[in-house]
């Protein structure tokens, strides 16, 4: 869009301009216009809206399914852990009970025969019959001991220990007794003994007795002699533990799944492998995560009904469920176990399929998704494909018509109303263009006139020589430069500079040109004309305006020139040995600000070779890249360098250095330069300064010596009759102000009034009085002129007169003394 | 500096030969006070042969002016040489006074 946008605005400004720029820039909008093709290509491709969607869609799908697949899974194993433990557990009591059912007669057999051994006279062969008829009889029990303490069966015997077996459906008897085995030693006979109860030995092969791996229950039976009951020996039952294999076999919860019984100590009694019998079943414990296994296994063998998950036991070998509880009536622990795979290999398969069935279903989700997306971004690349074309310039183009009221109808109409937007605003810009034209034209030829009001050639003379250049910021500018001859002898130069730029200050500085053109002659002291169009300025000057200002006008005989500088940066006067002056004395402010304000000027002269410069402040406050002005100095450098060329070529060498200064940066300010070389002055005098000097009293005759004086000397130095008139008023007006008014105390005071020829043409005279300070610049002489009979005082018309016919005119106290400097050209 | 006085029907017509300066003027002065007091209101002062004058001529004209302007009297002058007719503008007489290139044409504005 926005590219969009750069591309259609750039093309038509270029196409308005016509500049040379526009090339480049066609050729920047080709490539933007490129990559805009390729964005609307991609809709489908890799980073397309469609793959977008439905890669974002796909994987939210597989979120949401991985965590009810997670859920589904987790609750259906609990259900089947649930059901595993209710199966095991029904189990478990059933073959409990049937064990218990083994058992209990077992237990019950010795009891009664002990009772029946503890009578006054115990008929023991009764009690043998009784023991191998039971064995003979139950199933379960493998044989028959009653082991006698030492003499107690008779006096006679020692150890006697009559003992019934099973072996084929045919009973043995044999008697234990023999120094080799001695029976006090056995658990079976020793445990009974020290507690005085029956208890269940721990499983064992009896070698020399039954021969074979069995438990014993073992019955401890008493005797009353004189009164005393007395241990008498153990009755034992022996149970083959391989009776019990068949009722274990029959306990199973799966297919592999088997059970066991074990002793309190861990002995395995009914293992599933020959080769585990007696074996404690800690030691089956693969020793990997040995600990967490030990504390369930130690559990189990305190005899807590439990359910756990097994996963490194020898005897397993695969990780399995194991469900233990005791057995009632002896310290047994029956367990059954089946390995995990079978309880939940039906759920594990399911989940499978399921995840197939799911897989191929997220794939024909993953086709319809990107098909459906598909369908709808299309109109979105069509939209594409038009504002292309609009962006070709082409605004024929029609949008894609697309009938529904979603956002992309929406986008359309959006495109469609800035198409035409577009189209009016182009054609405002080609108005506006034009408009700026035809004013860049009109400020063309305005730039032309201005251009044409400066004069451009000074004639070739052999005095003289003079060159001035004017480069404005803009068409047109307000500095200002002229020079023109006032008569043959007589040039006039100035510079100025109007406040603000362009326009405004053109017309400005056109108005002031016209103002001087027509008030400057040689009838009036330079400064007068000054002042004068300093009013006529300020009459007319709404917006506040002013120009910084200095005329000058040239004897080009005497090479004198009597200058005014109102407010402008000061010229310098460039000496043949390349020495520079800078002329600081400013005689005003600059015209146009103040209408009531005065302004003096001062005369100075030309040697040989000597060049005035004047410039305005463009070309020292011109600007470099770095945002540094150009600088005062750089200039004088140029100058001083160049003094012997002449003005032209001066002029070409600072114009070339200041642009070479800015270059890379706009113009900020117009750049003025105007330079005056005298190259000979005719008639200049090489004499010595001529002087003349008289000293009067402070009486009114003494003025006929004045007047005789200044006679003498208007024609030793060819002052003309009329200047001599001028200079007799000038004198006899000053001379008489201070007889009359310097001196209050009535005695006599020297005035001294000294004639100075300075050349040919400009003469200084200095009045010095010793009376009271009196400054006649500071008397405001302006009403003197303009008023009417009855309003016109008497007195202060001769000072005026004094300031209005003399070319400079200067005040100073000195040592008590009014010292009054005038300068007068002749 | 010497006067050179005449009277002809219409006026009377005072001549100033030389310069008239801060040194003679009261000559001027005099005379032209006891005129006024002999209420002669008609004066025409002829400046052909005037070399030079001063502000204090200037000013006795200008006293001169406003005591004849004061009894509805005439009070012209004629025939000032160039130099002189300069020192007038310069002082704004010009606007003041009746000046005529002429004695002629001075007597017709009596």
């Amino acid at each position: 869009m926005y590219n969009f946008f750069t591309f259609t605005f750039a093309k038509n400004l270029s196409a308005a301009a016509e500049n040379d720029s526009s090339d480049y820039r066609y050729m920047e909008n080709e490539k933007k216009q490129n990559e805009g093709a390729r964005s609307g290509m991609r809709l489908l491709s890799k980073g397309g809206l469609a793959i977008r969607y439905t890669r974002f869609f796909i994987l939210a799908f597989l979120l949401v399914f991985s965590i009810a697949f997670y859920y589904t899974f987790v609750y259906t194993r609990a259900i089947l852990d649930a059901d595993a433990v209710q199966r095991a557990s029904d189990i478990t009591d059933l073959t409990i009970s049937r064990i218990s059912n083994v058992i209990k007669p077992v237990e019950q057999v010795p009891y009664t025969l002990a009772s029946a051994l503890e009578n006054d006279k115990p008929d023991y062969p009764m009690v043998l019959d009784l023991a191998r008829e039971f064995v003979l009889d139950d199933t379960v029990v493998f044989g028959s001991a009653i082991a006698f303490e030492p003499y107690m069966y008779s006096k006679k015997l020692y150890r006697y220990c009559p003992y019934a077996f099973e072996t084929r459906n045919a009973i043995i008897g044999k008697d234990l007794s023999s120094p080799e085995y001695d029976y006090f030693t056995k658990d079976w006979y020793r445990i009974p003994k020290m507690l005085q109860k029956a208890v269940w030995s721990e499983p064992y092969y009896d070698k020399g007795g039954g021969d074979t791996l069995m438990c014993t229950y073992s019955v401890p039976f008493y005797q009353w002699i004189n009164h005393n009951r007395v241990f008498a020996g153990v009755i034992t039952m022996d149970i083959s533990l391989h009776t019990f294999q068949n009722i274990l076999k029959s306990a199973r919860v799966s297919q592999t799944g088997f059970s066991y019984l074990m002793s309190r100590q861990g002995k395995l009694i009914t293992p599933i492998k020959e080769k585990y019998l007696n074996t404690d079943i800690r030691k089956l414990i693969l020793r990997k995560q040995g600990r967490a296994t030990d504390s369930v296994i130690d559990k189990m063998l305190r005899g807590e009904r439990m359910f756990v998950k097994i996963t490194d036991l020898e005897l397993v070998k695969v990780p399995s469920l194991i469900y233990s509880a005791p057995v009632p009536h002896t310290n047994w622990i029956f367990a059954i176990t089946f390995p995990t795979m079978e309880l939940y290999g039906g759920m594990y398969d399911f989940f499978w399929k399921l995840t197939i069935i799911f897989l191929v279903s997220l794939f024909a989700m993953t086709i319809i998704t990107i098909l459906i997306t598909g369908k709808f971004t299309r109109p979105i690349s069509r939209l594409v494909e038009a504002t292309h074309r609009i962006g070709q310039g082409d605004f024929g183009t029609v949008m894609p018509i697309y009938r529904s009221k979603d956002e992309i109808s929406q986008l359309t109409n959006a495109f469609s109303q800035m198409k035409e937007e577009l189209v009016h605003y182009i054609s405002n810009l080609q108005e506006a263009t034009a408009a700026r034209e035809k004013m860049e034209g009109e400020l063309s030829v305005a730039h032309d006139i201005q251009m044409g009001l400066l004069p451009k050639t000074f004639p070739v003379r052999d005095d003289w020589d003079l060159a001035a250049l004017l480069d404005p910021a803009r068409a047109v500018g307000g500095d200002l430069y002229d020079f023109y001859f006032l008569d043959d002898d007589h040039l006039f130069i100035a510079i100025g500079d109007v406040s603000g730029k362009g326009v405004p200050a053109s017309l400005f500085m056109v108005s002031a040109r016209t103002l001087f053109r027509s008030r400057i002659s040689l009838r009036e002291p330079l400064n007068q004309s000054v002042y004068e169009i300093n009013k006529e300025i300020c009459r007319e000057n709404p917006n506040q305006m002013f120009v910084t200002f200095i005329a000058g006008i040239v004897d080009l005989k005497n090479g004198s020139m009597t200058y005014c500088n109102a407010g402008h940066n000061p010229p310098f006067l460039v000496r043949p040995s390349g020495k520079i002056e800078k002329m600081k004395e400013v005689h005003g402010i600059p015209l146009g600000i103040f209408e009531h304000t005065t302004y003096s000027s001062a005369t100075i002269l030309f040697s040989p070779g000597d060049a005035f410069l004047l410039y305005t402040d463009g070309v020292t406050e011109a600007l470099n890249s770095a945002g540094d002005f150009y600088g005062e100095e750089p200039m004088l450098d140029i100058v001083a360098q160049n003094h012997d060329l002449c003005p032209s070529e001066l002029i070409r060498r600072l114009e070339s250095d200041v642009v070479d200064f800015m270059k890379g940066v706009d113009q900020a300010d117009d750049i003025t330069l105007l330079i005056l070389k005298s190259k000979q002055i005719p008639t200049q005098d090489t004499k010595a300064t001529e002087v003349k000097q008289i000293r009067l009293q402070n009486q009114l005759g003494e003025l006929n010596r004045l007047v005789a004086t200044l006679e003498q000397v208007a024609e030793e130095w060819e002052i003309p009759p009329k200047a001599c008139m001028e200079l007799n008023l000038i004198l006899e007006e000053l001379f008489t102000n201070v007889v009359f008014y310097a001196f209050d105390d009535g005695g006599d005071h020297e005035i001294v009034v000294t004639f100075k020829r300075i050349v040919h043409g400009i003469v200084e005279i200095i009045l010095e009085d010793d009376g009271k300070e009196f400054n006649l610049l500071e008397k405001d002489t302006s009403d003197a002129v303009n008023q009417t009979i009855d309003e016109r005082k008497i007195g202060g018309l001769g000072i005026h007169f004094v300031k209005q016919l003399v070319n400079e005119i200067r005040y100073e106290r000195m040592d008590g003394k009014n010292i009054v400097h005038l300068i007068r050209n002749y | 500096m010497e006067l050179i006085e005449k009277n002809t029907e219409k006026c009377i017509i005072i001549g100033i030969k030389g310069r008239l300066d801060t040194i003679n003027y009261s000559i001027l002065e005099k005379r032209l006070m006891e005129l006024l007091d002999q209420n002669v209101t008609k004066i025409m002062v002829n400046c052909s042969q005037m070399d030079y004058v001063s502000s204090s001529g200037l000013r006795i004209l200008l006293m001169a002016l406003k005591r004849i302007t004061m009894v509805k009297g005439k009070f012209v002058l004629c025939s000032l040489q160039e130099n002189i007719r300069e020192i007038f503008e310069i002082s704004g007489f010009t606007s003041i006074f009746e000046i005529y290139p002429n004695e002629e044409d001075a007597l017709n504005a009596f």
